[in-house]
């Protein structure tokens, strides 16, 4: 009885070995590109999240009347105050090489967060205050720990009379890390430590703004008239092949193009999110109608065909049973073709969105930059303290990517429509 | 030419409550012709001739079965009738189609208008993925048929009892059609001709995909339908061609071997080919 | 003849349900010429076994009902084969109640075993029953190679028999008056002629039959 299934299996053994060599192949690659993975998102959390706590150091500053106008407080030199502060705090110190290194302990923005607090809370005038600025970013790294003090001085970015004034300042409770809030409300700097992404994040929004408005509906236009109404010949044959190659077109070439067309022909604003958008428009377009055409070909002719046959026009047809069923991929490509384009630098480089901006952008008119663009920035920077930052931004832009990519499933989850 | 079959079903206004209530013919003329009239009928697909000069009467407020194997050519000669065939680009009609005297490949007939008249049911229940309501209100709906509400309430009520699905489904109108059974679907489908109120109603294989209580409700359907419309229905199933059809065609690579009274073809056939379809030989 | 099924099953069906119908008709017809031959020479046993296997041919007429049944039921057959599912039904009915006279003929043969009397109608009746016997079998080969010729023919003989019929009973009312003390005998010579006349249309039916599968007309009713 047992050799009536043995007597089919020729060479049974074998067949089933390659069989599970195959099996165990996949699932090696799998694995190997996992750990990559994992290799790459602990790298840059470890560099990275560091970023959220910030140090602080407590200077106390004489406002009293002589020293600031309640009338007129911007007149006031906040600057010599928080250096007074600090004089204060370490009488010891005499050298003007050491004092230099004493003012250096706090951020040059020290100055402006003593104005800015006072502004915000003009109560505080009148007498001594202690108030908390933001601490140098080698302050900073000595305050978090990142400084290796076994190494000798000349090694080190904080020197040893540096660390003994730090010392001392936490030893009395007047450093301290906190919540860093600054990373995520402040422009760019030159100062790593209150350099801050709201500028690039607002200037990427505006930019995807411009480009989603530009290309979505250009984009599904160009695919319903390509894939419904389009007669197949030799023409739309060509412009199948030309989409497919645009869409492989590296991106720098799109910047190129802007740059030569909406800067140099159209005379558009150099560095603002229009242009960048419109940029990125070009290029996710191509992605767009590929994913709608794809989206439009899934939905069943049955619909089209049942609406026809009721006396709707092909139009009436379309955009009444078509075009609901095809959304979600719709809507699904045009999210994958912006995260796409929330990624791209080369072609925003070349349109000058590369620009050092400050101010956080509120109009697509002014001059902007992107996420990516500011990683690249803060990766070129010297200052060490800009490494935590970039795997910072880096953190940042991933969350976006990841949750860009979440509502495209969500949506497809919840508008695709079973038949 | 009698131009009043094919014009938008708007002019037709009082149609609600009393609908398609049988005209009687009014001139002598149109007595000698046959409501749907095929003479020389050629359709080629590119250069693939798919039908061959087809001479076909089809009677009105009849149901007339066109059987043939696969790619015989009678589901050609159904979308020819309401020239569905028109969707596919290659596709060529030559020849003469009328219906009700009228030549429906003629140049100024407007083809959405025509199919509102000449509806047609699929193999595949094919509801819209809306609501059971909305998916009998879109003829209505595009044809501007109804002014009310109310109206529109009645006319989709109206079509649901034509279709026998008004007791199944009258306390669930909002929901989804394809949450209905196969058969519901496709009763629905037939409803959803049903409202725009055509001559003709045109069906491809309507219960391939359906169990056979499904088919049986839905060829008893077809059956009641017969007083108020012409019915043309294409069928693989010699048995449901027999069962609910009073006429019978033949189609055969492409050509028409023979039409008759369904009683008789199915009987006695004239032709040996009919014969040996009919009864499952090699032929 | 036709074009083969596609299901070469539904064939064999056919081709088996044809040869009941065929060895059925054999057994009548040896069955008749056995009752025939009964009342020439007549033979107690034999007798007795003729009627017993009556019961046989009935059988046989059960089968072949069966047979169509389920044919019917499960080919659902259309047209000419609708016509040859059915026909078998029809055609071995006329066989049973064939064979029914044959076994009648049989039990008068005990009757009249014991009398010469009504020699010439006795022999007329061979004579009948020897064309009954060559038309049945005509009608069956007609049948077996759907020949309409053949059994249209089987029509036109059987005017023969109808005549031969006619002759017995005028000789047989003749034969009464010369010898009434003898009656009986040539009232039940009647009834056997009368019978084998029966057997004659019968027969006819039979090739109406086989008319009616090969041409789907009904002569009776178009006659």
């Amino acid at each position: 009885m047992i050799n009536f299934t043995q007597e089919a299996g020729f060479g049974l053994r074998r067949r089933k070995r390659a069989e599970a060599r195959f099996q165990w192949a996949g699932r090696g690659a799998i694995l190997i590109s996992l750990a990559f993975l994992v290799i790459m998102f602990a790298s840059i959390i470890g560099n990275g999240a560091g970023v959220i706590w910030q140090s602080q150091i407590a200077v106390t500053v004489d406002l009293s009347a002589e020293e600031i106008d309640p009338e007129n407080i911007g007149d006031a030199s906040f600057n010599s105050l928080v250096k007074k502060g600090l004089r204060d705090a370490f009488p010891e110190v005499e050298k003007r090489k050491e004092k230099k290194r004493l003012y250096g302990l706090v951020s040059t923005e020290a100055a402006f967060e003593v104005e800015r607090q006072i502004q915000a809370n003009p109560e505080l005038l009148g007498g001594m205050q202690t108030l908390w600025v933001t601490a140098s970013d080698d302050a900073d790294l000595y305050i978090s720990g990142q400084v290796d003090t076994d190494l000798p001085e000349v090694k080190r970015r904080v020197s040893d009379a540096e660390i003994a004034m730090l010392d001392k300042l936490l030893e009395e409770g007047l450093a301290r890390e906190t919540f860093n809030r600054g990373f995520f409300t402040n422009g760019d700097s030159r100062e790593p430590e209150i350099a801050g992404i709201l500028s690039s994040l607002m200037g990427s929004a505006l930019t995807l703004l411009v480009c989603f408005a530009l290309s979505f509906p250009l984009g599904i236009g160009a695919a319903i008239y390509l894939e419904e109404f389009a007669p197949k010949n030799r023409m739309s044959d060509l412009i199948e092949v030309n989409i497919n190659n645009l869409a492989a077109v590296p991106s720098i070439v799109f910047g190129l193009l802007g740059l030569s067309i909406f800067l140099g022909y159209m005379g558009l604003p150099r560095s603002t999110p229009l242009v960048g958008g419109m940029v990125l428009a070009l290029m996710t377009l191509p992605t767009i109608i590929i994913a709608s055409r794809a989206a439009l070909r899934s939905v069943p002719p049955s619909f089209k065909e049942a609406a026809l046959a009721l006396g709707a026009t092909p139009v009436q047809a379309i955009f009444h049973h078509v075009l609901p069923v095809a959304m979600p991929g719709m809507l699904t490509g045009a999210i994958v073709g912006m995260a796409q384009a929330l990624g791209e630098t080369a072609p925003l480089l070349m349109i000058g969105m590369v620009a050092f901006i400050v101010d956080v952008p509120t109009s697509v008119l002014e001059p902007a930059t992107a996420l990516p663009v500011q990683i690249f920035l803060w990766a070129d920077a010297p200052e060490r303290a800009f490494t935590e930052k970039t795997a910072a931004a880096i953190i940042v832009l991933l969350t976006f990517l990841i949750l860009m990519n979440l509502i495209a499933i969500l949506l497809r989850r919840k508008l695709e429509t079973r038949f | 030419m009698d131009q009043t079959l094919i014009q938008t079903p708007v002019a037709d206004a009082n149609f609600v409550g009393q609908p398609a209530t049988p005209t009687p013919p009014e001139k002598v003329s149109e007595m000698e012709q046959s409501f749907i009239q095929a003479r020389k009928a050629n359709v080629f697909y590119g250069e693939k001739q798919a039908l061959f000069d087809i001479n076909l009467d089809i009677e009105e407020k009849r149901v007339t079965a066109l059987i043939g194997p696969s790619g015989c050519g009678k589901s050609t000669f159904l979308r020819a009738i309401n020239r569905m065939n028109d969707l596919i680009p290659i596709c060529r009609f030559d020849g003469n189609l009328t219906i009700a005297g009228q030549e429906i490949y003629d140049p100024a007939v407007d083809v959405v208008a025509l199919r509102a008249q000449v509806g047609m049911v699929f193999q595949k229940p094919n509801p819209f993925p809306k609501s059971i309501f909305e998916n009998v209100a879109y003829g209505l709906k595009i044809h501007g048929m109804t002014s009310s509400k109310t109206e529109m309430a009645d006319r989709v009520e109206w079509s649901l009892k034509s279709a026998g699905l008004w007791d199944e489904v009258h306390d669930r109108l909002d929901q989804p059609g394809n949450s209905l059974s196969g058969g519901q679907q496709q009763r629905l489908c037939i409803a959803r001709t049903v409202a725009v109120a055509p001559k003709v109603i045109l069906m491809d294989e309507p219960c391939s995909a359906l169990d056979p209580i499904a088919t049986a409700k839905v060829e008893d359907l077809i059956d009641s339908l017969r007083k108020d419309y012409t019915i043309v229905i294409v069928t693989h199933s010699m048995q449901q061609a027999a069962r609910i059809s009073q006429r019978t065609a033949f189609f055969h690579l492409g050509k028409l071997i023979e039409v008759g009274a369904t009683k008789d073809v199915f009987t006695n056939p004239r032709e040996e080919q009919t014969q040996n379809y009919i009864t499952g030989r090699i032929g | 003849m036709e074009n083969l099924h596609i299901s070469s099953r539904y064939d064999k069906d056919l081709n088996k349900l044809k040869r009941r119908i065929l060895d059925m008709g054999e057994q009548v017809i040896t069955q008749l010429a056995e009752a025939t031959e009964a009342l020439d020479q007549f033979d107690a046993g034999e007798v007795d076994r003729l009627v017993a296997f009556d019961r046989t041919i009935n059988g046989m007429h059960q089968d072949i009902y069966s047979r169509s049944e389920r044919l019917i039921a499960l080919r659902q057959p259309m047209a000419l084969d609708l016509r040859q599912a059915l026909s078998p039904i029809n055609i071995a009915g006329e066989l049973e109640r064939i064979g029914d006279h044959a076994k009648s003929t049989a039990k008068r043969a005990r009757l009249l075993a014991d009398t010469e009397a009504g020699k010439p109608a006795r022999e007329k009746i061979q004579q009948m029953s020897t064309l009954v016997q060559s038309m049945l079998s005509d009608a069956l080969s007609a049948y077996s190679q759907s020949d309409i010729e053949l059994a249209n023919d089987i029509r036109e003989r059987d005017r023969e028999i109808d005549q031969i019929n006619k002759d017995i009973f005028s000789m047989q009312i003749a034969a009464i008056a010369d010898a009434p003390q003898d009656a009986e005998i040539h009232v039940h010579l009647i009834v056997l002629a009368r019978g084998f006349e029966r057997v004659g249309d019968h027969v006819v039916n039979i090739a109406r039959h086989v008319h009616q599968i090969v041409t789907g007309i009904d002569l009776k009713a178009s006659d």
